[in-house]
């Protein structure tokens, strides 16, 4: 398992219903892409995130099917509609089968 | 939301040493592509192939595939927009290996296909 990985979101202070927002998420994460080798030689195994998925209340905003070619400490930046006031979830899914999550409330003005 | 299925990872189903054609292929499943309606930025010139910014913007598409045809892997990123994305545009960072052309293709829900195509200069590659 990997050790130390936090994740950060970044949204807007204040949403309108019928906003667009932008959102930016990263998670700290080596991205072993599965290329290299140690010092011996011997291959070091993959070991990435390989799906970020962001829903609110539940329907989706994107869903990423990530390679070995997104570098270390994955950062995505996208676009949400807003409809009313609701919970966005992120969930970062690594190959080790641990599912990393975090969630924002948003309270329409 | 946890209660999601994990559904096959389509990236991760092509074969890792998939070639350039194969990768396409399976995206497209053959259909004629158009070189418009998608803008793939990248800067010109990359000096940290580790970490090169990328945004791809696919206005109306469902879905976008960016490879990276010098990297010994060449799917980098699928991105699928549901019913709540503001805008079909993703902005993330990638590993470029080498000096290379990188490649956006985007479907749109009723199947047409764009990309984009830009090059990009590295001048230290990134082991990707």
């Amino acid at each position: 398992m990997a050790t130390g990985v936090k994740t950060r979101v970044k949204l807007p202070k204040e949403v309108r219903a019928g906003d667009v927002i932008t959102i930016k998420t990263l998670i700290t994460h080596q991205m072993e892409s599965g290329q290299r080798s140690d010092a011996q030689g011997v291959p070091i195994p993959r070991s990435i995130i390989h799906r970020f998925l962001c829903t609110f209340d539940g329907e989706t905003v994107v869903d990423l099917d990530i390679g070995p070619g997104i570098s270390t400490n994955p950062f995505f930046e996208f676009q949400a509609f807003i409809p009313g006031s609701g919970v966005f979830t992120f969930a970062w899914f690594d190959d080790d089968g641990s599912i990393y999550t975090d969630s924002r409330a948003i309270s329409v003005v | 939301c946890l209660a999601t299925p994990v559904r096959a990872q389509e990236i991760s189903a092509v074969p890792v040493n998939a070639k350039l054609e194969e990768v396409i292929a399976a995206f497209t499943e053959g259909d004629a592509i158009s070189n418009e309606g998608v803008i793939l930025t990248v800067p010109e010139l990359a000096e940290d192939g580790y970490r090169v910014p990328v945004e791809i913007d696919a206005p109306e598409a469902q879905e976008i595939l960016l490879i990276a045809p010098g990297n010994p892997v060449l799917p980098v990123l699928k991105a699928r927009f549901g019913p709540l994305a503001g805008s079909q545009k993703i902005a993330t960072r990638m590993r470029l290996a080498e000096t290379q052309d990188v490649l956006a293709l985007a479907r749109l829900p009723e199947g047409s296909l764009r990309s984009d195509r830009q090059p990009v200069s590295v001048v230290v590659g990134g082991c990707a």
